[in-house]
This record gives C-alpha cells, structure tokens and sequence, in this order.
C-alpha cells in the first residue's frame, strides 16, 4: 500500500462578474449604466482561474480541488460556469439580488467565512477588478484570515512537499520574489499567464459540475455599504489637435503656448 | 483520424456549433459590423454533399481558424488590459 500524501491543498478562486472590458461605458443619471450591458467575468479573475489550473495541472498530487466561488445576482452563475469550464471543479454561488451594491469588505468577509467552512490552503484572486479598481478584496481577506499575501504575482511556484510557495511580485522597479509558507493568498498580474478559452464543449462539461448555491444569511454576512456614491461623471470628451504643415510651425505653436 | 464519413460530417457540425459560439465575441461593438455569421454559413456551406477528402481538408482549415479566432481574442484583451493598467 501506497501512503497516501497528507499534503492535499484545496485551491479557491474567487471571481467576480464586471461589465465586459470592450464595452464603451456609458454613464447618466451619475451611474454607469448596467442594463443590457454584456457582462463577463473580469480579466484578472480569469488569469486567477488558469494559475490555478496550471498548479493543478503541474502537481497533480498535491491539489485535490479547485473551487470557484463568486458573490453576485443570479446572472452571474454564468462566469461560474466559464471557469468550470476552463478547470475548475465546483463552484459557490453566493447570490444577491439584482442591484445590491457589493462592497470589497463584505466580499473579504464572506470569503473570509467560507475559508474556515471548508478549510482551503491556497486563495488566488485577480489583484483587481475593471469596474471598481478597488484593489482591496486580496489584502482585506489575508488581513482577516491572519495569513500571508503576496500581490501583483507574476510567476507563481508551489514547493514539491505542498508547504512552501513562491511567488515573483511586481512592483515599481523590477520583481520582488518572495517565499511564503501555506496557507496562502495570492492575487494574479497580468503577466502572470494567459488564460485559456473556455470552448463550447468545455462550457457543456461544465453544466454538470456542482454549483452550491448560498444566501447571504448562510454566511452571517452584512452587506450594508460602508460608502457613499455621491457621483459618477464620465471623464471630459477629447478635443481633437490640429495638425501642422512643417517643423517651423510645430516651433511657432509651442511657443505661443509658452513652453519653448 | 475520422473513418467513415459519417463521423467526418459529424465532426464538421460539431466545429461549425462551435465556431458559431466563437463568433459571437468577433465583433465587439465594431462599426460596421463584420458580417461573420453569414461568412460562416457560406464557408460550411461550400462543403455540403462534398467527398470525404474534401471534408477532411474542410475540418483542418476550420480547426485551424478556432485557434487563430482564440489567439485573437487573447491578443485583443491583453493589449487592452495593457494600456489600461501597465505602466
């Protein structure tokens, strides 16, 4: 008989639903507008998703599942299904209703509840999502759950014995590696992979996998905002420039415009 | 490799749902819009009650316009999210 290795890491993903990153925003009446916007699941998370994948699919041994969990309307269950189809096993649908505004500590806080529900080593997330660019979800949860960060990763490597990860941070000048003993929450870069395309067969395959639907009040979870929108303005239409005929008039309008 | 033919003709429905689920992110609110639908169908089309070769070449050029159309869109996104959030 073989012994079996104790070090089985279950991986959680969470991902969130953001308006689709080729759509034109439009905004008035201070919002943005939503209503028959295509949606998607934002960038980042799908890089978070494939990282995920990719360990798995490096250390077969070590990770025994990967979950992909979201807090949003009932809409949303279609990322879960993308990132079902892109590898992940189960997923957890925390729904709200249509239009409740989600803050990035209520989503730590329910992330933060369902870690110690069902005890997950390693969290990777999207270092932020294009609607709100809060950033915060990634630091807010390591802060809660007392466990070691590392953000903006751009290579990520999982020791052998399952205990030990490194991960290559991008910061202002260059990559800071460091090494962290699991459990873990790491949030993803852009450059840190590309994430795969959810094929057709593949989102088939995914209708089958588990989807654990929960309610806010499943989580203990207050939801009431801690901010204020006071206004949303769309930022100032461009003015066109004017184009100049030779390298004297490039001079003569710099100067009229006091920079030379 | 497909055998017979009919697993050939099933194998060329199953890649024209399949692009059909692809095509619908080609255009991205691209004005005027690239009718790729209807190129769709007239590709496919050219093939209907062809020989078995004939298929067989149908499928590889369709396979391999499923990758371009995925690298595509990875390109797509990733210029995007690189002017928007790299340095």
């Amino acid at each position: 008989m073989r012994p079996t290795n104790v070090n089985l890491l279950k991986v959680l993903v969470p991902i969130k639903r953001t308006i689709d990153y080729a759509v034109k925003i439009r905004v008035s009446n201070g919002q943005v507008e939503t209503n028959n916007v295509k949606h998607s699941m934002n960038p980042f998370c799908e890089i978070a998703v494939e990282e995920a994948v990719r360990l798995r699919e490096k250390h077969k041994s070590l990770i025994t599942s990967i979950t992909a969990i979201t807090l949003g309307p009932p809409k949303a269950l279609d990322i879960l299904r993308t990132a079902l189809a892109m590898g992940a096993d189960q997923a957890i649908h925390v729904e709200v209703k249509e239009g409740t505004i989600v803050e990035p500590l209520a989503v730590a806080k329910a992330l933060q509840k369902v870690v110690e529900r069902d005890g997950y080593d390693f969290v990777v997330l999207g270092k932020q999502a294009i609607d709100d660019d809060a950033s915060q979800v990634g630091g807010v949860l390591a802060g809660l759950l007392g466990w070691p960060q590392a953000n903006f990763a751009s290579k990520v490597e999982l020791g052998d014995d399952g205990k030990k990860v490194k991960v290559a941070r991008e910061i202002d000048g260059g990559l800071e590696t460091v090494e962290m003993d699991l459990p873990v929450v790491v949030t993803t870069d852009l450059r840190l992979n590309e994430p795969r395309y959810a094929s057709l067969p593949n989102i088939m395959k995914a209708k089958k996998k588990p989807v654990e639907k929960l309610k806010p009040t499943d989580l203990d979870l207050d939801l009431t905002p801690r901010l204020e929108t006071i206004n949303v303005t769309a930022p100032p239409a461009r003015q066109g420039g004017a184009k100049v005929g030779s390298v004297d008039e490039v001079v003569a309008k710099l100067k009229e415009a006091g920079v030379l | 490799m497909s055998l017979t033919s009919s697993q050939l003709r099933f194998r060329a429905r199953q890649l024209y749902k399949e692009l059909l689920y692809m095509s619908r992110e080609y255009n991205q609110g691209l004005l005027p819009d690239y009718p790729i639908h209807e190129r769709l169908r007239r590709c496919f089309g050219a093939f209907v009650g062809a020989d078995d070769d004939k298929v067989r070449e149908g499928i590889k050029k369709a396979e391999f316009i499923q990758k371009e159309l995925e690298a595509l869109y990875f390109l797509r996104k990733y210029r995007a999210m690189k002017r928007r959030f790299g340095e």
